[in-house]
């Protein structure tokens, strides 16, 4: 309920809006001429906008190679965008000087999917969580103790971890150790990579929980990437779809679930194993395969898989746009109606 | 060393001293020595013919313990696993990493690394054609006459499964020529494009000259499927078979599957941690928890009438697309360690429904119908009361 | 609403604290790998003949100071020289055998004795003494060389394979170039330009060894280039990435440490390849010269002399034995290190 308030007061302002994103693009060369030009090159991320609210959860979702992890890592400018802007607090990052940069990275942070390989293995816990703080100087030197271990119980760490090496922890704890890094600059936003892709069902659980406690406890807005349907609708306020690079619906969750546009979010929808013996779906089954992202189809670039392809589909590639209040989509099926 | 020594009255967790560990490793050695012998034993036939219990089952497994002897101490992996797969049935065994339901798999396929993976003791009773086989008591070479021919197996990683130097068709082809002495390499092509067709693959003339890399995941998992049914099977054991694909191509495997089963005549043991993927495609349903079976029956009674608290609580923590609460029911805590697992039942720091006598022995499995099973001290007198 | 949330939220970090770990005891991450290291028989012995050979050369000649490393035994000996001349008188063939009793100065080529462990060769030295100072040099030498090695490669592979691009580029073509120069001409123009220079014959063979170093470098230069690339596309990498650390702290902080295993296992690797190069140059008169000892240089002796080769095995077999075992030593250790600093990189 307070959330509410908070959000809808929050609205009026300008800095409302805490990441905007404009025309986002990343391609990534594949040949080169000796002189450098590139001939042919690999866009995973093409042409993305959107805007993410303060204290808001985006859900970005998609199959492998969509372009999701490359999205969320060329937001953070860890790629460094071939083109478009990125809006962080209104200042357009794409723009920085590193050591700019660096100094604003402590309000933006990620969260990995993969546990064991985004912890060094040669630290202890209480290495990893205290050296951002140490760097950024986010507390005195003598509280940073105190202050990795206050953020290790709200993580749900025990204290005694303290000193214990990565490689003794299950995946589960592996994973809070993650978030508990990224927290302890006190970021602002913090994009999550698959955060729950590689954990057991019932340690997601208390992941998801975690991520969502702590995002009300400190304001956080966050960037939700993840191949898990259920586990976006479960986290996101916003949910974004994408396909071979491009976002093929986005809108608010309840827009998206009640009401899908695109067939392929449909097809995903459709496509998820129901836990109830009983419920036989009506099943919308993709034919063949993802295309290579280095080799897309013309126009709509989902039509060599789509249920409902027609001829313009092949030729033209469909306008995003907003078809309902705040639901956008492309798809040359919803022109007509 | 000293200070070590307070560590571990203090803390819960110390390391081990290097006099543990040099005690760990003799064991380790003289077990292991004595299981590999056996496993390399010559022996006659009829050491490792049996019975089956029930003429309806193909696969029975028996009291089953695969241990694994690390320098850290005895992983008991599957500790006294129990379960039938009866003939056309698609018996799905599901459970969270590390609780045992790969190692189950492997060691009916005694694929187990050795020297460190053994299995340590039980019966794993399967109906070939025409005898029946102890696999676990089966010297290791004697294995060829089940491994590949009666029992396949497709496994979770469709990337690295196929040998990336040799082509698709090469590939099937080698399997008939190994389980078929009569084959000619006319027939072999013949089969493997049958196979090819019945994974439903659309050009199985261009995939079979084609090389691994040439395929996607989803491509390659059909393929490793077509491969495992070109010997005729009587038994397929997919272990985890579309959790490296993405959802809408493991929409297409699991029809695919589903298909297939109507059309051998044969079993499928389906491994898994996805509870929807049992709901849709099992018959019977085995939830394994830390190297134990804690609850089985048939998918009706797993997924209405959940007992063990374990199983209830794996369903309720999967979020779904029309549940609607704002927090996600969570089972607390973690998955123990497998090493020096407690004599009381390994689910008690983790269940919010414990009972004094939860701290006694590890509970025995109770018979709730003639087909459900659950390992919990909750049920125990009900039981007793009634029957 | 806020407050009843907030308390569940507690509830569950309470309930997090997994107190089932209670029963597990692991090893420490230094156990583990000493566990590995003794875990194979080979180290133990490689470590043992390293082991062995340290004490051998620096703590032997302090013990067992009865000669020095350019002290000739000039306590003399009668020398025996037989000679056998035929004359033809009236085509009648005569045979006679001649010997002579030659007094030396110097006790050359005495067998093993009491005075002389291992006897003298053909100059009078002590052959157990010199093997001992042989050793120092030896090993002096090569640890000198691979740890300049090691800190040109770590550098200029690190500062490649972290920039990348242009400078990498640069780098790895200079490791290329120096790869296909001929070494061994090469060293041999300037060992002599350095023997006609004025320069202590002592520190020839250090010059050399710094020379030879810079014909090294590229091996551990690529080494720790591959390792970096891989290490940098870890996620641990973009992490650090992400929190804004600064590239000494990156680079000094996050990668070289985790290049240290496979730094470590290189240089034991290549201390045993830098002791072969040594004894090489010494043998061919290059390196350590007279009358400094060095197990090449003893054992260069059978390339003139072939009576000492033949007769005198005491004089040049020792030399050859004590650089088997260094070399074989090294090479254990390092691939014990490796098992047990990289087990990933096994078999």
């Amino acid at each position: 309920m307070a959330e509410n308030i908070k959000s809808e007061a929050l609205e009026n302002k300008d800095d409302d809006i805490i990441l905007e994103v404009r025309n986002l693009r990343k391609s990534f060369p594949l040949k080169k001429t000796i002189t450098g030009k590139v001939t042919s090159e690999l866009v995973a991320v093409d042409n993305v906008s959107f805007k993410l609210k303060r204290g808001e959860t985006l859900g970005i979702v998609g199959e492998s190679g969509c372009g999701k992890t490359t999205m969320g890592r060329t937001i953070l400018k860890l790629h460094e965008p071939t083109g478009g802007q990125v809006l962080f607090n209104g200042v357009d990052i794409t723009k920085l000087k590193p050591s700019q940069m660096r100094e604003i990275r402590k309000k933006m942070q990620i969260i990995f999917q993969d546990p064991y390989s985004s912890l060094p293995p040669r630290s202890t816990v209480g290495g990893i969580l205290s050296e951002p703080v140490q760097v950024h100087s986010i507390v005195p030197k003598n509280e940073i103790k105190s202050y990795v271990l206050e953020l290790m119980e709200k993580c749900g760490l025990r204290d005694y971890y303290y000193e214990r090496y990565p490689h003794e922890f299950s995946g589960g704890q592996r994973q809070r150790i993650c978030i508990a890094r990224a927290l302890s600059v006190k970021p602002e936003l913090v994009v999550c990579d698959e955060p729950v892709s590689a954990l057991d069902v019932s340690i997601q659980a208390q992941i998801i929980n975690l991520l969502k406690g702590l995002q009300k406890d400190m304001n956080l807005t966050y960037l939700f990437i993840s191949h898990d349907l259920s586990v976006v609708k479960f986290i996101s306020d916003k949910i974004g779809v994408m396909y071979l690079g491009s976002i093929v619906e986005y809108g608010s969750k309840d827009d998206i679930f009640a009401n899908p546009l695109h067939p392929y979010t449909k097809a995903l929808f459709s496509a998820i194993p129901y836990p109830d013996p009983d419920v036989k779906m009506q099943r919308i089954v993709l034919k063949g395969d993802i295309p290579s992202p280095a080799n897309p189809p013309k126009g709509c670039r989902f039509h060599t898989r789509c249920p409902y392809a027609k001829p313009i589909c092949s030729e033209q590639t469909p306008e995003y746009k907003e078809y309902e209040n705040g639901h956008f989509a492309a798809c040359h099926l919803l022109e007509g109606e | 060393m000293s200070k070590e020594k307070n560590n571990t009255s203090s803390k819960p967790k110390g390391y081990l001293t290097g006099k543990e560990i040099r005690a760990i490793a003799k064991a380790n050695k003289k077990e292991t020595k004595r299981l590999e012998e056996y496993k390399n034993r010559r022996a006659k036939e009829a050491e490792f013919l049996t019975e089956m219990k029930s003429q309806n089952n193909i696969l029975e497994i028996d009291d089953l313990h695969t241990y694994f002897f690390t320098e850290q101490g005895v992983v008991k992996a599957v500790n006294g696993v129990s379960f039938d797969v009866p003939k056309n049935a698609t018996v799905g065994v599901v459970g969270e990493s590390g609780c045992g339901k790969s190692v189950t798999s492997m060691s009916v396929m005694r694929l187990i690394q050795g020297p460190q993976g053994q299995i340590y003791s039980g019966d794993i009773r399967f109906a070939a054609l025409d005898k029946t086989y102890d696999i676990a008591k089966m010297p290791i070479h004697e294995i060829h006459r089940i491994r590949g021919k009666e029992i396949a197996m497709i496994f979770q990683e469709p990337m690295t499964s196929l040998n990336p130097v040799f082509t698709i068709g090469q590939q099937l082809d080698e399997v008939s020529f190994i389980h078929n002495p009569e084959s000619t390499p006319e027939t072999a092509k013949a089969k493997s494009m049958e196979m090819l067709n019945l994974v439903g693959i659309a050009m199985p003339e261009r995939v079979y000259n084609a090389f691994p890399h040439e395929l996607s995941g989803g491509m390659r998992q059909r393929v490793m499927i077509a491969m495992a049914l070109v010997s005729n099977p009587r038994l397929i054991i997919a272990d985890e078979p579309t959790t490296a694909l993405d959802v809408t191509i493991q929409a297409q495997i699991l029809d695919l599957l589903r298909d297939l089963k109507t059309k051998i005549d044969g079993s499928i043991l389906l491994i898994t941690h996805d509870l929807g993927i049992i709901a849709e495609m099992a018959d019977y349903v085995v939830v394994m928890y830390a190297g134990r079976v804690i609850e089985k029956g048939t998918v009706e009674e797993i997924f209405h009438d959940p007992k063990h608290p374990y199983t209830v609580g794996l369903q309720k923590s999967k979020p779904t697309l029309d549940s609607d609460s704002d927090t996600l029911y969570n089972i607390p805590g973690n998955v123990p360690n497998p090493i020096n697992m407690p004599d009381h039942c390994y689910f008690k720091e983790r269940c919010l429904n414990c009972t004094a006598k939860c701290s006694g022995d590890y509970p025995g499995m109770v018979q709730l119908s003639p087909t459900h099973f659950v390992a919990c001290h909750l049920y125990g007198e009900e039981a007793v009361k009634n029957g | 609403m806020e407050e009843l949330k907030d308390k569940k939220l507690q509830n569950e970090a309470a309930d997090t604290e997994a107190p089932l770990d209670k029963n597990l005891r692991l090893m420490s991450p230094t156990r583990m790998v000493v566990r590995r290291f003794f875990r194979s028989k080979l180290s133990i012995i490689g470590l043992v003949m390293v082991v062995g050979l340290f004490l051998f050369s620096f703590v032997g000649p302090v013990i067992y100071d009865a000669w020095g490393e350019t002290e000739l035994d000039e306590s003399g000996k009668i020398d025996y020289e037989a000679a056998e001349r035929t004359y033809t008188v009236d085509g009648v063939e005569y045979k006679v055998e001649q010997v002579r009793e030659n007094w030396k100065k110097d006790n050359a080529l005495a067998p093993s004795s009491k005075d002389h462990l291992l006897g003298t060769d053909k100059q009078g030295y002590d052959v157990f003494v010199r093997l001992m100072y042989g050793g120092r040099i030896s090993l002096t030498v090569s640890f000198i060389a691979v740890f300049v090695i090691t800190l040109l490669g770590t550098v200029l592979g690190g500062v490649a394979g972290y920039f990348g691009g242009v400078i990498d580029n640069v780098i790895m073509r200079i490791c290329d170039i120096l790869i296909c120069l001929p070494g061994i001409p090469i060293l041999l123009i300037i060992s002599t330009v350095l023997s006609a220079s004025d320069i202590d014959k002592k520190y020839i063979i250090y010059l050399l060894m710094i020379y030879l170093t810079l014909f090294s470098w590229p091996g551990t230069a690529r080494l720790v280039r591959g390792q970096i690339l891989s290490l940098r596309e870890q996620e641990y990498m973009v992490a650090a990435e992400a929190m804004g650390y600064s590239t000494p702290r990156k680079i000094f902080k996050h990668l070289v440490p985790n290049v240290m295993p496979q730094l470590i296992v290189q240089m034991s690797l290549s201390l045993g390849s830098m002791i072969l190069y040594e004894a090489t140059l010494s043998y061919l008169g290059l390196g350590v010269q007279a009358p400094y000892a060095a197990w090449g240089t003893m054992i260069e002796i059978i390339s003139k002399d072939m009576d000492v080769m033949q007769n005198y095995l005491n004089v040049w077999v020792p030399a050859g034995v004590c650089i088997v075992i260094a070399v074989l030593g090294f090479n254990f250790v390092g691939d014990g290190l490796r098992d047990a600093l990289d087990p990933k990189a096994r078999r």
